[in-house]
């Protein structure tokens, strides 16, 4: 699949940003920023760390890991194709997308022949706009059982939609109630970097518990799956700026249930020491595969400012594999 | 919605034990045969509920048109290597019943609670109230 037939092929869907966004869900039209008709940048920039994921003298040498960084224009599809050159994506591998919204990372996974995908989010709004995305493609014959796949080779079998909610439970001590949603956005990096990395921890013990007991806690984390349902979870969650302090990391866990193979999640950058740090206490791996900003336009009323560049990693949790990409495995011969 | 999707769906409702698998209430279904691709099926068919896709089949087969094919009582899909021996008309079935039949409106019923999820226009519906959580 080449960039730029996946690009139009993206950039052809009828529906790429919310008719109506809501603001308590932080609908914001990310498939505007993460798409576009320019070309990625997707030479390494700089190479950081794996341990410690920065620019460090000591081991940077031992453990060189090159990240992707892309500005403005940062795309879906580089996206979908950094996974899918980590086997993530593609024939063999199912997909689901939480909290898709109108769906345009999911379909980006569809179009490179993933063989099956789930959209998963709890607007009806966003997933109504999906699935008139869905059966554009259906119609197309890019996805679906009657397709031969984008670039032959069997392509992507079935798209399916769910609505579900992800629980959203609000942790002790967070917040203090009065945040005043009113001021803050999706930008609001520096007084957020506070509360993620002074308040969660203490108060969320639950999230520090090792991950095997936390797995047979959260089977209730309100998606009606089961664990491992598929190969890689991909989300771009709330980033918790609008009292709803979590949130992001609630979605993480949920993704990293359902998935057997790897996540891609998108998180503030300003979070990154402290999700590195509750990953290990996982005992998951983690990597920054992407540095990113999400410019964020003046479309709520309360945006002071035109533009806001928020800084975005996307990070991905994965698990080893032994051999090739499974396809559908049982799900129990790989543990955690 | 597929059985596919159904056979991985259950109910998270308070108090439910197993919540699976759901009942499905017919209000409209749609069928399309479609081609049927055998390496696709054998991948999914290791993580497909075999008696709970059984069941489901059952339970719509008499309200669509044409009937469903019927698929073997028994039949352990579990194995990987027994699967590739499966003859070629049981994979065609089985294509046809978790890829080509849809729930188009109707609704799932948790086993344990009796909660009904509805499916419109394809897509269940399975957010839960917020004193169901």
């Amino acid at each position: 699949m080449k960039l730029k037939h996946l690009e139009s092929h993206l950039s052809s869907l009828p529906n790429r940003v919310f008719a109506n966004p809501k603001i308590e869900l932080e609908q914001y039209p990310t498939s505007v920023h993460l798409v576009s008709l320019e070309r990625p940048r997707l030479r390494p920039q700089h190479v950081l760390c794996s341990k410690c994921l920065r620019q460090c003298s000591k081991c940077s040498f031992r453990n060189p890991q090159p990240i992707v960084q892309l500005h403005h224009n940062s795309q879906t599809s580089s996206i979908v194709l950094t996974a899918l050159s980590k086997h993530d994506a593609g024939p063999g591998i199912s997909v689901l997308d939480l909290g898709c919204g109108v769906g345009m990372l999911g379909l980006g996974f569809a179009l490179v022949n993933s063989d099956a995908v789930f959209l998963v989010d709890c607007d009806h709004d966003a997933l109504a706009l999906a699935k008139e995305n869905v059966d554009y493609l259906i119609e197309e014959e890019l996805v679906g059982t009657s397709c031969s796949g984008v670039e032959g080779d069997g392509g992507c079998m079935s798209v399916e939609i769910i609505a579900a909610k992800v629980k959203y439970v609000r942790p002790k001590g967070a917040g203090g109630g009065g945040r005043g949603g009113g001021k803050s956005g999706r930008g609001r990096g520096r007084s957020q970097k506070c509360g993620r990395t002074s308040i969660l921890p203490k108060s969320e013990s639950i999230v520090e518990a090792p991950l095997s007991s936390q797995m047979s806690l959260n089977i209730d984390d309100g998606i009606p799956l089961p664990s491992k349902v598929v190969d890689t979870v991909i989300t771009n969650p709330p980033f918790g700026t609008k009292n709803n302090e979590g949130i992001d990391v609630q979605f993480l866990r949920t993704a990293i249930r359902l998935a057997r193979r790897a996540v891609y999640s998108f998180h503030k950058t300003s979070t990154r020491p402290y999700l590195i740090k509750l990953l290990g206490s996982w005992g998951l791996n983690v990597e920054v595969v992407a540095e990113m900003k999400f410019d964020i336009q003046n479309m709520y009323r309360f945006h002071k400012q035109k533009v806001k560049d928020v800084d975005v990693d996307l990070i991905r949790v994965f698990w080893k594999v032994d051999g090739d990409a499974k396809r559908f495995g049982t799900g129990d011969e790989e543990k955690h | 919605m597929r059985l596919l999707t159904h056979n991985f769906l259950r109910s998270n409702v308070k108090g439910t034990e197993n919540g699976y698998p759901l009942q499905i209430e017919v209000a409209a279904l749609n069928y399309e045969e479609s081609p049927v691709n055998k390496e696709f099926l054998l991948n999914i068919l290791p993580k497909v509920n075999y008696p709970a896709l059984r069941s489901a089949v059952q339970q719509i087969s008499h309200r669509c048109e044409p009937t469903l094919p019927e698929i073997p009582e028994n039949l352990d899909v579990s194995d990987t290597e027994g699967n590739e021996k499966l003859d070629d008309a049981t994979i065609v079935k089985l294509h046809r019943v978790l890829l080509d039949v849809y729930l188009v409106e109707g609704w799932l019923v948790c086993p344990d609670t009796g909660r009904k999820f509805p499916v419109k226009d394809g897509i269940p519906n399975m957010i839960l109230h917020e004193d169901e959580i």
